[in-house]
């Protein structure tokens, strides 16, 4: 009898030992999350931007791949997610998907709507993306809705980003 | 942590200024490192301002500049960027964010001027923090000490910061007008809360450095409202890596007139004998340029003519203004013995009520206090007594009365020497107190 109350302390302690060191062990899902976006952009986006033909289009593949995975993996990290969908959607513009790269950025304001910052280069990477494919229109929305939001924005870089909007305005 | 320099990439655009900016051709031709950078800490808040010059090469036409914050910690909404030069010649037209990389930004910027530029970029970054101290070197006799100041700087910001000059803001501003109601605010509104804080606190170092310019002299200890600050500068350029913690070395003043004295209050540290410096922040001092950031203080004092040194004490000091007397703590020194004794103890004028029960009474107490200096340098010690309610005291010895309840013993000693004082105190309680 005691030596199994003796074999159930020992195995309790071992259990607790393998759950404190564990714990020990453990990071958590925003510093996870932190650290997949890292590895995502410097070993595939990044790198992407250095290769060519079909390295190229691997690297931006796996890229692809890997912002959806911390989506789909994180989707409480809401910091990480807005700026994964945005980075998915710059990939999709590397990979000349010009609609879903679009359809991506909108998803940014629409799915993380307080991360102003992630919103607010959504929007513009969107509306530059437009006006260059020459959808003047659909350019013109994205701008607008700049300046609708942000006009109030007190960060530097939110207003350096309305002018630009205002004045892409105004040669449109 | 993988950190990443800050990528500042000059990409010149040989079209016409009203050609499509994403359209142009584009060729890099120039990486150019930073001309100097400047560090403002603000502790309080985790927050630093980072202002940094370079000089670039533009043509005529729309220049790209590239700005990456990948890996960092700086706060991408806060970066701003200004001509320093040939500013009525320089505008920002525009500005993108390349999907060939991520947390990169590119300023499409407008010149009408050809050649060199030089430019400020300026932004605010956490994870950089810093911690002052001080250490006195005194002479045998504690009247005299060389006083060094160093800033210790700690970067976990993801970012190098090469020949840094590094400036403290010491003290607090009020950035936030109620930190409670901040706290219960949805993400969107504490955004652009930080954002004003981050303006305000630039407002803030703007005054300092206003102020610092417009009176030409020391810099002041500004006062708005709550806010208490004023914005040290440590002297010199440094390196400040990501990952480093360095300790810079601030000023050093040589030969600073101090007073070294003990003090002896039963009520604050029973029955030992504290060890006191005092210096003054002012001229003759070979200080006063600046007020002081608060800080730790460890004192040495040489010991013999071979220049060993003996360690005193370290305590800690609030920031010390100019003109402002330093009273540094440093500690029990077992050296010095103070030691009261009660010679004698009476109760008279004994005071009965109506129903035959003592009401009041006066007590009589002699004491005798023994000073011993077991060092081998002069010293001066300051006794306090505290007395309650009705008293009053017989002495032949000198004493100085310093509150309603305070009296104090100065005594000089010289080296290896004992003095004593003598008092009676008289406390008349009950019927018999006169006020």
């Amino acid at each position: 009898m005691k030596r199994c109350a003796d074999c159930v302390i020992v195995a309790f302690l071992l259990c607790w030992l393998m759950v404190s060191g564990c714990a020990r062990n453990g990071v958590s899902d925003s510093e996870a999350a932190k650290q997949l976006f890292e590895e995502t952009s410097t070993d595939y986006h990044f790198a992407a931007a250095e290769a060519k033909g079909s390295e190229r289009e691997r690297l931006l593949k796996k890229a692809a791949a890997g912002y959806r995975k911390l989506l789909r993996k994180y989707p409480k990290e809401t910091s990480w997610c807005a700026q994964s969908l945005r980075s998915l959607g710059n990939v999709r513009a590397e990979q000349g998907r010009f609609e879903e790269a679009i359809s991506t950025f909108e998803d940014v304001g629409k799915r993380y709507r307080d991360e102003r910052w992630e919103v607010i280069q959504a929007l513009k990477s969107a509306g530059d993306l437009c006006r260059n494919k020459g959808s003047s229109d659909q350019a013109r929305e994205f701008y607008v809705r700049i300046i609708e939001e942000f006009r109030d924005a007190e960060a530097p870089m939110m207003k350096t980003i309305v002018e630009a909007a205002e004045k892409a305005l105004s040669v449109m | 942590m993988k950190t990443k320099s800050i990528l500042i990439a000059m990409i010149l655009v040989s079209t016409a200024l009203t050609a499509p900016i994403a359209l142009a051709r584009v060729s890099l031709v120039t990486l150019p490192a930073r001309d100097s950078v400047q560090l403002t800490i603000y502790n309080a808040e985790d927050i630093t301002m980072v202002r940094e010059k370079r000089f670039l090469t533009f043509k005529k036409g729309v220049n790209n500049l590239e700005f990456s914050w990948a890996n960092t910690l700086i706060d991408p909404t806060s970066v701003e960027f200004r001509a320093i030069t040939h500013a009525d010649k320089i505008e920002v037209l525009d500005v993108s964010f390349p999907p060939r990389v991520t947390n990169t930004l590119e300023w499409h910027i407008a010149s009408e001027a050809d050649g060199e530029v030089q430019v400020e970029i300026q932004y605010f970054t956490s994870g950089i923090s810093w911690a002052a101290d001080y250490v006195g070197m005194a002479n045998g006799d504690q009247t005299m000490m060389d006083l060094g100041g160093y800033v210790r700087v700690n970067n976990n910001s993801g970012e190098d910061y090469d020949n840094a000059q590094v400036r403290l803001v010491v003290g607090v501003i009020r950035l936030v007008e109620k930190i409670r109601d901040l706290a219960q605010q949805p993400p969107v509104v504490r955004a652009e809360e930080f954002a004003k804080r981050r303006v305000r606190l630039a407002g803030a170092v703007e005054r300092a450095e206003r102020k610092k310019d417009l009176l030409e002299a020391a810099p002041e200890i500004i006062k708005e409202g709550i806010s208490e600050y004023f914005i040290y500068t440590v002297e010199g350029r440094d390196d400040v890596k990501t990952g480093w913690s360095k300790r810079l070395s601030s000023f050093t003043a040589k030969d600073v007139p101090v007073t070294a004295y003990y003090r002896y209050d039963e009520r604050r540290w029973a029955q030992n004998a504290m060890r006191y410096y005092k210096f003054k922040n002012n001229e003759d001092s070979q200080l006063g340029n600046e007020p002081l950031p608060d800080g730790g203080v460890r004192i040495f004092r040489t010991k013999d003519a071979e220049g060993l040194l003996s360690y005193v004490g370290q305590t800690r000091v609030k920031y010390i203004p100019i003109n402002e007397d330093v009273e540094m703590e440093l500690g029990y020194d077992p050296q010095v013995r103070v030691e009261g004794k009660l010679m004698d103890w009476r109760k008279d004028r004994i005071h009965f009520g109506h129903k035959g029960n003592v009401d009041g009474y006066d007590q009589h107490e002699t004491w005798t206090f023994e000073i011993q200096n077991s060092k081998n340098i002069p010293i001066e010690v300051d006794v306090r007594r505290h007395f309650r309610g009705d008293w009053g005291m017989k002495t032949d010895d000198e004493y100085e009365k310093i509150d309603a309840n305070t009296v104090k013993f100065v005594r000089k000693l010289n080296p290896m020497e004992q003095v004593s004082f003598t008092y009676t105190v008289t406390t008349c309680t009950g019927a018999n107190e006169r006020k």
